[in-house]
């Protein structure tokens, strides 16, 4: 029943405010002539009596406030008050407000999308149940653990046999299939996994069954398992869909299921295309098979098993290995890592910089509002200081600061939010975004949450100093002060502090920016040992009837004398896996003369089959011998051509010209091969990675493999394709090309990351040193106003131009000096953190850090133009009448 | 705006409900009897009155109504209501375990 009575009561004061504040009236009212009527009655006169109860009543609106306080509606009351007198002082000044809310709805939107790509590539668990069981296991080298590989398929079965900690191991092989039997025949890329794979993982088909042992034996029926994406694309997402017959590779496969459209296969190897289809394994021969290195095993750890039990137990298995296989094994061990660190590993550090970068630029937005604000603050202190001496508490005039400033925050939020979607949607489209997991980065409740707590927290942050300044101020000073035009020294020494961590979070954004620049213009000046304008590039899949290694060569000789012969073309020629598309696989080889004894470590080198005029084609220079020619045949000796570093390694002060060599592996499939030229070096694998020693080989020498075509025309080769297209179609029509590119796009992507980063941060440079700038501007225009009379008095006593200039720009410069010092020992304390992301060029580069503070510098020096150009024209004569 | 004389916190809620304990009264009324009753010590100012009619209000140990006064003029009259009443004895209750404890210190220490 009370209660019930006391919600009454306060619905009433809430939404029947007139009534109540009528009724107060009424009662104070009639309070006021009680008083009265026992004055006169005492005596007095009307007028006397009315002057005495006045001021016995002291202040109406006082009492009226307190009796609201404790009514508790006045929380309510005062919100929307102060809500409606925010929108009056925002309408009053549309163009402050806007750029407030411009300026940290940026600010709060680019954080916002950052946080949302680190939240969903870095710290949000994989998609897959209890995830952190999951493990991936490794061949790696003991000297260099970023030299790793696979195992082989005898090793993948003695590891799920010998492993106790493992409830599950399984394993995939990365493949490709060509489907036909459709109108249009196409490649996509595959995986062949053990049955135990999904399993595994955690998932399941949502349509159609599981892999099972069963499919793993060799005399099964070929299955086939799609990803929701094939199924859509290709067969249109039909029901029907389990037990259809697929003819991949020449086969029938019977399709078993589907993958959910949420499935998305673990990219341990790196990004790239994900498989669209999984086939079992099937060993047959393969169960034997050791030496090699393409199966991926992915294992589920036991519930409870630590990942460090894991990794010794694993170490156990890898002695053994190495005792049983020592040449596959020597020098190797197995590591155990866990799925989410073998996928996101790489970036995480360069996601977390990223983030770093748009906190600073967060806080630089925040200090520079923080700062407006307090102008705007101080241009309302006459006005926050009659209504403090009517009666505003300051706690009150606090409170409406805050209001308003939490106002804007929230305003910015949504502005933020807004930004942030379209910056996550943009994302997909940009091209070189490489990021693992990209497909999984999405807007969620935790990004709202994250985005309104952050407007919120801005909000507040940069309402605490005015509301402080405001609620600290007396209001007997401030009124005096403000006719003075000025804002006290407090404020001020704020104000100097603000735009001091300003320029010292632009000076580490900057130089960030700058250091990273310098990196980039290092790689793309990097010599790649090729020339990669006006080539194309496409792969070019042998048919798949011609089984002998004489027609596969055929197919490629013909191909290649008639794109030759087509007009604008200067060379062709064809390479197994053309530089920096993101192969690379060292082969152990052997230095005839020097083999290494069994269970050490074989010397490693890439390996690749090239037919053509293919050192023409790239324009790889030769250091010493020949270029392969149309008399290295299969019936003559077997040639091979050495890069520099082959030759510097394995023959130190030697001719490598002559020298002998071949591949591991048996023998009869792979003689001896003589040295008959040595090859500038190409980076393969990635612009910043040194050359690797390198092998070629002519085609005709070979089994035949598949090949890249390289073409350099005169002028864009793109316009050629047409031409080449048809060339090939007279070969053969079944074959398709491609990723057919220029090859300048492989290298802009190999540049991807790093242009993205670049451009983030150095666009976040460029904002960071605008803010700055209008930081350092408010500050010294507004302490002009603020010493208005004391510059008009200095050039009353004589002071000239440069007097007067150089009491501006002191001020400035220490601003800009006092950030600049504290940004360099930020730079200094966060450099390690950038330095994996450089080239060339170290965290604490001098010249860089000198050009950027130098930059700052002529930066503050700008800012200070127009207040210095208004002290200039301080009349002493006005200025002293001032007051 | 000092007060004449600074009642000890809660101290002016007793009051005021022992005030209106017999008959409902409105706020200038309390004010006079108790500046009456204390022989002109304890002199009210509205600015604390009120603000205190309103809290006890909003808790429900008064209620108001409006009614005629003597002068004719509509004022606005408190009355205790049950849970007032017994929050009165409370307090009674504390002040005067209080107030003897005090006289206590003050006649023995």
């Amino acid at each position: 029943m009370r209660v019930i009575d006391k919600l009454k009561l306060r619905l009433r004061s809430m939404f029947r405010r007139a009534k109540v504040e009528a009724e107060l009236d009424d009662e104070l009212r009639f309070h006021f002539d009680q008083l009265i009527e026992e004055r006169i009655a005492a005596g007095m006169t009307l007028r006397e009596a009315r002057l005495a109860a006045a001021r016995s009543m002291g202040s109406m609106a006082n009492v009226q406030e307190e009796c609201r306080d404790m009514r508790g509606i006045s929380v309510w009351d005062d919100l929307r008050r102060d809500l409606e007198y925010a929108w009056r002082s925002w309408t009053r000044a549309p163009f402050f407000s806007l750029s407030v809310i411009a300026i940290l709805g940026v600010g709060i939107g680019v954080n916002s999308a950052v946080f949302a790509v680190v939240r969903s590539v870095v710290l949000s668990p994989l998609p897959f149940p209890d995830a952190k069981q999951l493990v991936v296991v490794w061949k790696t080298d003991q000297a260099d653990s970023a030299n790793r590989s696979g195992v082989a398929p005898a090793d993948f079965l003695d590891l799920q046999q010998q492993s106790g900690t493992c409830a599950a191991v399984a394993a995939f092989a990365n493949t490709f299939f060509d489907v036909s039997g459709v109108e249009e025949p196409y490649r996509v890329n595959g995986a062949s996994v053990s049955s135990n794979f999904f399993a595994t993982l955690g998932v399941r088909p949502a349509v159609g069954r599981d892999f099972t042992a069963a499919d793993d034996q060799p005399a099964a029926e070929r299955a086939v398992i799609l990803s929701h994406s094939l199924w859509q694309n290709r067969f249109q997402g039909r029901r029907d869909i389990v037990g259809l017959h697929i003819t991949m590779n020449g086969q029938a496969h019977a399709v078993a299921g589907v993958m959910p459209a949420s499935f998305v296969f673990p990219e341990i190897d790196g990004i790239g295309a994900a498989p669209d289809l999984w086939t079992p394994l099937q060993f047959t021969d393969q169960r034997t098979e050791r030496g090699s290195g393409y199966m991926r095993i992915v294992a589920r750890l036991k519930a409870g098993v630590a990942l460090e039990a894991a990794r010794a137990e694993f170490q156990g298995i890898s002695r053994r290995f190495t005792a049983s296989q020592p040449r596959a094994y020597g020098g190797k061990s197995l590591s155990v890592v866990l799925l989410r660190e073998n996928i996101v590993g790489d970036v995480r550090r360069l996601l977390f910089v990223l983030l770093g970068a748009v906190i600073c630029v967060l806080l630089i937005t925040c200090t520079n509002v923080a700062n407006m604000l307090l102008v705007r603050a101080s241009a309302r202190i006459k006005e926050l200081a009659v209504r403090s001496s009517l009666g505003a508490s300051h706690w009150r005039l606090a409170r409406q600061l805050l209001t308003e400033s939490l106002a804007l925050g929230l305003c910015s939020g949504a502005l933020g939010l807004g930004l942030a979607f379209a910056l996550i949607r943009a994302l997909p489209s940009v091209e070189f975004a490489d990021l693992p997991r990209a497909q999984e980065i999405s807007i969620d409740g935790w990004m709202i949450a994250f985005n309104l707590g952050l407007s919120a927290l801005t909000g507040l942050f940069f309402g605490v100093a005015p509301a402080w300044k405001i609620s600290r101020s007396d209001p007997q000073q401030s009124l005096q002060e403000a006719g003075r035009h000025s804002a006290g020294r407090r404020t001020n020494r704020l104000r100097v502090c603000l735009g001091v961590a300003q320029v010292a979070l632009a000076l580490m954004l900057v130089n960030g920016a700058g250091l990273l620049l310098r990196s980039f213009v290092t790689l793309q000046k990097a010599d790649l040992g090729f020339r990669p304008e006006n080539v194309v590039t496409f792969e070019l899949p042998l048919p798949r009837d011609l089984g002998e290694p004489a027609r596969r060569i055929a197919f490629y000789r013909e191909v290649e004398e008639r794109i030759s012969r087509l007009p604008k073309v200067r060379n062709v020629g064809m390479i197994s896996y053309v530089p920096l598309a993101g192969n690379v696989f060292g082969w152990g080889i052997v230095l005839r003369g020097r083999e290494t004894p069994a269970g050490s470590p074989a010397p490693q080198a890439e390996y690749r089959v090239v037919s053509g005029n293919l050192f023409p084609a790239l324009r790889i220079g030769m250091k010493a011998g020949r270029t392969f020619t149309e008399q290295d045949r299969a019936d003559t000796m077997p040639v091979g051509i050495v890069n520099e570093t082959m030759a510097r390694r394995y023959w130190p002060g030697e001719n490598a010209i002559g020298k002998q060599f071949r591949l591991g592996g048996p023998p009869s499939m792979f003689p001896w091969v003589t040295v008959v030229g040595v090859a500038n070096d190409v980076r393969f694998g990635t612009i910043e990675e040194a050359p690797e020693p390198t092998i070629y080989q002519p085609l005709t020498q070979t089994r035949g493999t598949e090949l890249s075509v390289v073409v350099r025309g005169n002028g864009n080769p793109l316009s050629l394709m047409n031409s080449i297209r048809a060339q090939v179609r007279e070969v053969d029509r079944s074959v398709a090309l491609l990723k057919v590119r220029e090859f300048d796009y492989y290298v802009s992507k190999s540049l991807g990351r790093r242009r993205l980063v670049l451009a983030v941060l150095s666009s976040f440079g460029v904002i960071a040193l605008f803010l700055a700038a209008f930081g350092i501007y408010g500050v010294i225009s507004h302490s002009v106003a603020h010493r208005t009379q004391e510059i008009g008095l200095r050039v009353a006593l004589g002071a000239g131009e440069s007097g007067v200039l150089k009491l501006v720009l002191r001020e400035a410069l220490w601003i800009a000096l006092a950030g600049i010092a504290f940004g360099l020992a930020g730079t200094f304390a966060l450099g390690s953190v950038v330095k994996s992301l450089l080239y060339g060029v170290a965290p604490t580069d001098p010249l860089t850090i000198g050009a950027v503070a130098g930059l700052l510098l002529a930066v503050t020096i700008a800012a200070c133009y127009s207040p210095a150009r208004r002290a200039l024209r301080v009349d002493p004569l006005v200025a002293l009448r001032h007051e | 705006m000092s007060k004449p004389t600074d009642l000890v916190q809660g101290t002016l809620d007793l009051l005021i409900l022992k005030t209106i304990w017999a008959e409902p009264k409105h706020g200038w009324a309390i004010a006079k009897r108790i500046q009456q009753v204390s022989r002109e010590t304890l002199l009210i100012q509205q600015g604390s009155l009120y603000p205190a009619l309103h809290r006890l209000e909003q808790q429900g140990w008064i209620q108001a109504e409006w009614r005629e006064s003597d002068s004719g003029r509509m004022a606005k009259f408190y009355s205790l209501t049950r849970s007032g009443r017994r929050q009165f004895e409370k307090e009674l209750e504390n002040w005067t375990r209080l107030s003897a404890a005090i006289n206590l210190v003050m006649r023995e220490a």
